[in-house]
C-alpha cells in the first residue's frame, strides 16, 4: 500500500492525505474524530479487571509459546510473526488475511480488542511490549476501531494481583469479519518515503526509533553481514533519533504531557506529518502507539519496511552522523 | 621506511601444519583468558602491567578498512582514549609508528605477513581484525602474538574492550573460543537438538508458521508451542528469533 494512491478520505474519518491544517495535538484515548463508539486506546490492569468479560482479550507475542505456559484469564492467543505478517510476500497481513484472522480468533467489528504483551523482564521490556503495538497497529490499519492496548501488559496484571492461568478458551464463532473504514495513509510506503520524507525535516520529519549505535551506523544487526554491503548502517538522512524504549517508564508508557514534551524536543512538532521506523516494524509500532494514540499526534505514520529495506536500496542517501 | 621482510613462524600445534621455525626472539605468549586478569607474567618483556581501562598510550588504527576505522576510533574515543590515530594509506606500519607513544596498535591480518612482528610485538600490543569470526581465525592470531582479535561483526563496545584489554596485557577471549579451546576434540559443541528438533528449526528459519508445522508433525499447536518454549530454553533462547540467531551460528540450520 503507498499513501500516494489512497481515496480521498470520508468525512469525519481518519486523517487521510496531508491537509494545509495545522491542527494541535488532538486528544489522546480516543478514536479519530467523528468516528463511533470510542474506546480509550491505553487501558489500566485495574480497568481491565472490571471489564474483562466485556472484551476479547489478546495475548500478542512473537510466537504464541508464552501463551501456552500461561496467560490472563480468558485470553487468545496471536502470533506476530505468523498471523500478523503476510507469509509470501513481505508486510503486514492484507485484508483478505486480517479478515481471516479477526474470524478465527472469534472477533466481531464491534467488539472491544484489548491486545496485551506478556512482559517478562526488565531488560526484555520494550522488546515484548512491541508485539502488542505492532497488532494495535495493525488493527487501527484495517479499521479496527475499538482496540486498547493493556498498559504494562502482563507483568502489569500481575503487579495489580491478577491470576494467570494455563485453559485455553473455546473461540466463539462468528460471521465472517469484514473491514469497513481502512486506514491505509497510516502506513508509509518506500516510494512516497523516498520522495517526501527524504531529506525534508520541515513539514515532514522521520523518527528512527533505534538504538542510538543503530542510527549512527555504529551497530549492526547479528544477521546482517558487512562485508557484503547488502545492507548498509546508517539511517535515513533528516531522521531525527528517538529510541522506541525511551516511551516506557518501567513497564508502562508515559503520560500524554511526558511524551508529547519529549517529542517536541525531539524535534517533532504536531503540525509536521510524521514517519516512524526500526530495524523492520516492531519497535517502530510502539513508538508510533506512544505519538499517535497517547501523545495524540494527528498525522503519524509508519514506515514497515524499515532500515531492513531502505538500508538495502541501491543508490539512496544515507547518514550517518 | 622500509618493511622488514617478514619473519616465519613455528606453529604451536600441528593442526596449522608444518612451518619454518622463526628467527630472532619469540614473543611473548599472552595467557589465555576469559576477561580474568592473568596470574601470569606481564604481557611484554619490560612492559609495566596495567589495569584494564582506556590505554595512556596512544591507539594506532592500521589500514583497517574504511568505515570500520571511522566507527573504531569513534567508539574508542567515546570510551576514553585520548589518542587514537588512523593510517589508511600506504605508510609502513613502522613509519606510522615512529614517535608515537602507541600501546596498541590494530592491523588486519592479511598485513601480518609484511611486518617485522618480532619487533612490533616487542614494541606494543597488538590486536588483529580477521576476516571471519571463526575459532581458527582466533588462534592463529593469538598463536602470531596478537593481544586481541577482532572481527567484522564485533560489536564496537565488545571492540573497546578488546582494545582495553590488549593494552594491559589480557586476551579477551569469546566464550565459544574458550569452550572450543577446551574441547578435548577442538570442535564446538553446541546444545544437544535431536534430527526433529534441527528441522523445526529449519521450518521456521525459513519463514514457516507453527501451525503449519504443528500440523506437519501431527501436533496440537498447544504441543507443539510447547515443544518450541523447551527447545528454545535448551538453546538459551527467550524466543523464536533468539533461538534462530544463535542455530544459526551454531551451524545448526544447515543442511
Amino acid at each position: 500500500m503507498n499513501g500516494e494512491d489512497l481515496p480521498a478520505p470520508p468525512p469525519g474519518s481518519a486523517p487521510g492525505r496531508p491537509s494545509d491544517e495545522r491542527p494541535a495535538w488532538r486528544s489522546p484515548s480516543t478514536c479519530a474524530v467523528g468516528e463511533p463508539s470510542a474506546v480509550p486506546s491505553l487501558v489500566t490492569a485495574a480497568w481491565l479487571a472490571q471489564h474483562r468479560s466485556q472484551v476479547v482479550l489478546l495475548q500478542v507475542g512473537e510466537d504464541s509459546s508464552d501463551y501456552y505456559a500461561q496467560h490472563l484469564p480468558g485470553a487468545l492467543p496471536l502470533s506476530a510473526v505468523d498471523e500478523l505478517h503476510e507469509q509470501v510476500r513481505r508486510g503486514p497481513v492484507r485484508q483478505a488475511g486480517f479478515e481471516a484472522l479477526m474470524t478465527r480468533k472469534g472477533v466481531r467489528r464491534s467488539d472491544h480488542v484489548v491486545l496485551y504483551s506478556a512482559v517478562t523482564s526488565a531488560p526484555r521490556r520494550s522488546e515484548h511490549a512491541v508485539h502488542a503495538a505492532f497488532a494495535y497497529w495493525v488493527m487501527y490499519l484495517h479499521g479496527h476501531h475499538r482496540a486498547s492496548l493493556l498498559d504494562g501488559g502482563q507483568e502489569a496484571w500481575e503487579a495489580a494481583g491478577g491470576e494467570l492461568v494455563t485453559d485455553v478458551p473455546e473461540t466463539p464463532a462468528v460471521e465472517p469479519y469484514e473491514v469497513v473504514d481502512s486506514r491505509p495513509w497510516s502506513m508509509l510506503g518506500r516510494d512516497e518515503l523516498l520522495d517526501r520524507f527524504v531529506g525534508d525535516g520541515q513539514e515532514r520529519v522521520l523518527v528512527d526509533c533505534r538504538t542510538p549505535k543503530e542510527y549512527q551506523g555504529r551497530s549492526h544487526h547479528p544477521l546482517d553481514v558487512p562485508v557484503e554491503h547488502h545492507r548498509v548502517s546508517g539511517h535515513v538522512p533528516g531522521a531525527v533519533n528517538f529510541p522506541s524504549g525511551d516511551v516506557l517508564d518501567g513497564p508502562l508508557l508515559r503520560t500524554p504531557d511526558e511524551l508529547r514534551s519529549m517529542f517536541e524536543a525531539a524535534a517533532v512538532r504536531p503540525e509536521q506529518e510524521v514517519g516512524a521506523y526500526c530495524r523492520v516494524a516492531d519497535r517502530s509500532a510502539l513508538l508510533w502507539f506512544a505519538l499517535s494514540e497517547v501523545a495524540g499526534h494527528p498525522r503519524a505514520r509508519h514506515y514497515v519496511g524499515g532500515w531492513a529495506e531502505y538500508g538495502s536500496l541501491v543508490d539512496v542517501p544515507v547518514a550517518r552522523d | 621506511m622500509t618493511v622488514t621482510t617478514p619473519q616465519t613462524r613455528a606453529s604451536t600445534s600441528g593442526s596449522d601444519g608444518g612451518a619454518e621455525p622463526r628467527r630472532g626472539q619469540q614473543p611473548p605468549r599472552p595467557d589465555l583468558v576469559a576477561g580474568q586478569p592473568s596470574a601470569g607474567r606481564p604481557a611484554r618483556p619490560g612492559t609495566p602491567r596495567r589495569g584494564a581501562g582506556p590505554s595512556r598510550g596512544s591507539v594506532v588504527l592500521w589500514r583497517l578498512p574504511s568505515l570500520y576505522a571511522h566507527g573504531l576510533r569513534d567508539a574508542l574515543l567515546d570510551a576514553g582514549h585520548e589518542r587514537v590515530v588512523s593510517y589508511e594509506d600506504d605508510r609502513a606500519l613502522d613509519a606510522a609508528l615512529d614517535g608515537e607513544p602507541a600501546s596498541v596498535v590494530v592491523v588486519p591480518d592479511g598485513a601480518v605477513s609484511s611486518v617485522d612482528l618480532d619487533a612490533l610485538y616487542a614494541r606494543v600490543a597488538v590486536v588483529e581484525l580477521v576476516t571471519d569470526d571463526g575459532v581458527g581465525s582466533f588462534t592463529a592470531a593469538v598463536r602470531r602474538g596478537a593481544f586481541g582479535v577482532l572481527d567484522p561483526a564485533t560489536e564496537l563496545d565488545h571492540a573497546v574492550e578488546v582494545v582495553a584489554a590488549a593494552a594491559a596485557g589480557l586476551v579477551l577471549v569469546p566464550g565459544r573460543v574458550d569452550a572450543a579451546l577446551l574441547d578435548q576434540h577442538g570442535a564446538f559443541t553446541p546444545p544437544p537438538v535431536d534430527d526433529g528438533e534441527r528441522g523445526w528449526l529449519r521450518w521456521l528459519g525459513s519463514g514457516g508458521t507453527v501451525a503449519a508445522l504443528a500440523e506437519a508433525s501431527a501436533y496440537s499447536e498447544r504441543e507443539m508451542y510447547r515443544l518450541l518454549r523447551r527447545l528454545y530454553t535448551r538453546l538459551g533462547a527467550s524466543g523464536r528469533t533468539e533461538a534462530l540467531l544463535l542455530a544459526e551460528r551454531w551451524g545448526l540450520l544447515d543442511d
